[in-house]
């Protein structure tokens, strides 16, 4: 037999059932479709993680209060150990390029007789070049402003727009938990960065934040180095060490109360999360390919019985047992790569739709199909229907010719 | 009048079923002959075995013991795969049900058994035509088998039998759905298929009427030939038509 013949006369005969074709081919459009929008959402989530973690530039290193076996504890609930002496000491070593202390708070903020939430982030003047921000007016407080604890403060781009809107916001006077804060600039527009949209920010110097807040303790400091990622962790953990006077001369990172950490731990930890959400994901809608295989089989062990006649006059006029059994596989695996076909690009269709839903709410999501999975899942369905399909098909094979014609 | 060499020959061939470990014998110890181009009768009422014998004679099944030498060869020495290269091209069967597959073209089923054959697609069409044309249904070609009428059905069946050319066409009571017009058409068509295309016809039926278009007819009791005789006063179907 000539495959094409086979092809041919498989798709002859799902075309004499054609609404029941249809109907069996749904659990398996069903099924591909919704392993597709979940590898595109699940990657998609993926990008716009990394690139969002990403966009702090992966050469700066983060000293948090608490040790590395605090990692998954709540930052609420760690015990806050970074002072102001911190900073000083990080400050003075050679090969530190740009460093900031930091301290953050949610908090209203009110001006001009408008009161709004923002993300209030007490910080050092490198904060431009950590960030990459860069004020369109006024200018970034300076050190000086730093060590005399000034009340200054650069508003990001929506704050600014919010309470001034076409006026002039330098030299106006903000209030931030009831402490007057003299607005000296605004950052230029920069959308969302590592979660955090920066145009809901206000920059104020760490140490009035220290003050405002009435705090004593740095939410994290950031450091860029001239070393290497690896060579600065090191060291600067031994500057902390120090400065905390913790004698921890076997590296033990569990002793220390601080923790040194670098955007790669920072993506690593957050692939590992989106790779088992995906997985998850994807066994859920696996479920339902499981469905739609189970489907096929039940429908094509109908079709078998109902087709006894047919198989026996096939069997008649010279079809081989193998032959029987290819033109029901051949069927099973035409219906189910159809679905997987149709899956795939109502898949593709629907995330497409969702993530530009996504990001008209949260800018940044970008759309992309993964070739590789559609691929996938087009074997996948080829497999089931070779699997599910085989016990009909080889029902169907073995049938005896004679009681096959006979069958009513 | 020499004669021909036989193309089915059996020596005492029995067959009985199994089922449940309950053997149900049905053909008791059958001998005979067929020369090659014969239109042979097998007759006896319901139950008597006619159908078994057929189908074991088609290849459809196999005998319990005995012999069966088709073209000289034994049959009993056939691989399954053997036996259905066997029932495509040494064989055509004509069904009292027709089998046509439904909602396909007149030209579709005649091809059907090409699929199964090492026949070029380039010659499958030129082969299904020439058939069609053989049982006066050129003008159908392109129909759907189930805008048939049942005698134009069971020609299309015809086609379809002797699209490969097998020395051997079996009928099984081929008119056993049709009216007396359309059964005779049916009737003339085998007849001229055997003697004007040289087939060996062999005519399963529980009709005199009908077994008596063949020149020879055996008929079966209960499992054993009561008779094996020449037709003496042989119908042909196109003067029974001209009657009508």
């Amino acid at each position: 037999m000539f495959v094409s013949d086979l092809l041919r006369s498989s798709s002859e005969s799902l075309l004499r059932t054609k609404s029941r074709s249809f109907l069996t081919m749904i659990g398996i459009v069903i099924g591909i479709m919704s392993v597709i929008m979940m590898l595109s959402i699940g990657q998609a989530a993926q990008r716009y993680i990394l690139s969002q973690i990403s966009a702090l530039g992966s050469d700066v290193v983060f000293v948090n209060n608490g040790s590395k076996a605090q990692k998954d504890i709540p930052t609420l609930f760690v015990k806050p150990t970074l002072i102001e002496r911190d900073i000083k000491k990080i400050a003075q070593q050679p090969w530190v390029k740009a460093y900031a202390g930091r301290v953050n708070q949610a908090d209203a903020i009110s001006g001009e007789g408008i009161q709004l939430s923002a993300q209030i982030v007490g910080t050092s003047p490198d904060e431009q070049v950590l960030s990459d921000i860069r004020p369109s007016k006024g200018s970034f407080f300076s050190q000086a402003s730093v060590d005399g604890r000034a009340r200054e403060a650069v508003l990001g781009y929506e704050i600014a727009d919010k309470l001034y809107g076409f006026n002039e916001p330098i030299g106006k006077t903000i209030k931030i938990n009831d402490v007057s804060f003299r607005v000296i600039g605004v950052i230029e527009k920069e959308g969302t960065k590592n979660f955090q949209n920066l145009d809901r920010q206000v920059y104020i110097p760490y140490t009035a934040a220290l003050d405002t807040f009435n705090k004593q303790n740095l939410t994290a400091i950031q450091v860029k180095t001239s070393l290497t990622i690896n060579e600065a962790k090191l060291r600067l953990t031994e500057v902390l060490r120090d400065s905390h006077n913790i004698d921890n001369p076997l590296n033990d990172e569990a002793k220390d109360d601080f923790s040194v950490t670098t955007q790669e731990d920072a993506v690593e930890s957050a692939s590992q999360i989106t790779q088992i959400l995906q997985i998850l994901l994807i066994s859920i809608a696996a479920i339902s390919l499981l469905v739609g295989g189970i489907g096929i089989m039940n429908i094509m062990y109908v079709s078998v019985t109902e087709r006894i006649r047919e198989i026996g006059l096939r069997k008649s006029i010279g079809a081989r047992e193998q032959d029987i059994l290819n033109q029901f596989l051949i069927e099973a695996v035409v219906q189910t790569t159809l679905g997987g076909i149709i899956g795939s690009i109502l898949g593709i269709a629907i995330s497409w739709v969702l993530i530009q839903v996504i990001n008209s709410f949260q800018p940044g999501w970008t759309f992309a199909v993964s070739w590789p999975s559609v691929a996938l899942s087009l074997g996948v369905s080829g497999a089931i229907g070779l699997i599910f399909g085989y016990f009909p098909a080889r029902k169907a094979a073995r049938l005896h010719p004679m009681e096959a014609l006979r069958f009513e | 009048m020499s004669t021909p060499r036989p193309i089915v020959r059996i020596q005492d061939l029995t067959k009985s079923y199994e089922n449940d470990g309950v053997s149900t014998p049905v053909l008791h110890g059958i001998n005979f002959e067929i020369p090659e181009g014969q239109f042979i009768s097998i007759m006896g009422p319901s139950g008597s075995g006619k159908s078994t014998l057929m189908q074991i004679l088609g290849f459809l099944d196999v005998l319990s013991t005995g012999a069966y030498f088709f073209e000289g060869r034994d049959v009993s020495s056939l691989t399954e795969d053997e036996l259905a290269r066997a029932r495509g091209e040494k064989v055509g069967f004509i069904f009292q049900a027709f089998n046509l597959l439904p909602k396909t073209s007149v030209l579709e089923n005649v091809k059907l058994p090409l699929l199964y054959s090492d026949v070029p697609l380039s010659k499958r069409n030129k082969m299904a035509q020439e058939a069609i044309d053989i049982v006066g249904l050129s003008h159908r070609t392109h129909n759907l088998s189930n805008q048939l009428s049942g005698g134009e059905r069971q020609r299309v069946a015809i086609a379809r039998a002797l699209i490969r050319r097998p020395p051997v066409i079996f009928a099984d009571e081929p008119t056993g759905n049709l009216d007396s017009k359309s059964g005779a058409q049916v009737m003339k068509i085998l007849q001229d298929l055997n003697i004007e295309h040289k087939h060996t016809v062999i005519l399963v039926t529980h009709e005199t009427y009908t077994s008596e278009h063949a020149e020879r007819i055996i008929r079966l009791k209960d499992g054993l030939i009561q008779s094996d005789e020449r037709v003496k006063q042989r119908r042909f179907a196109s003067q029974e038509e001209l009657k009508k």
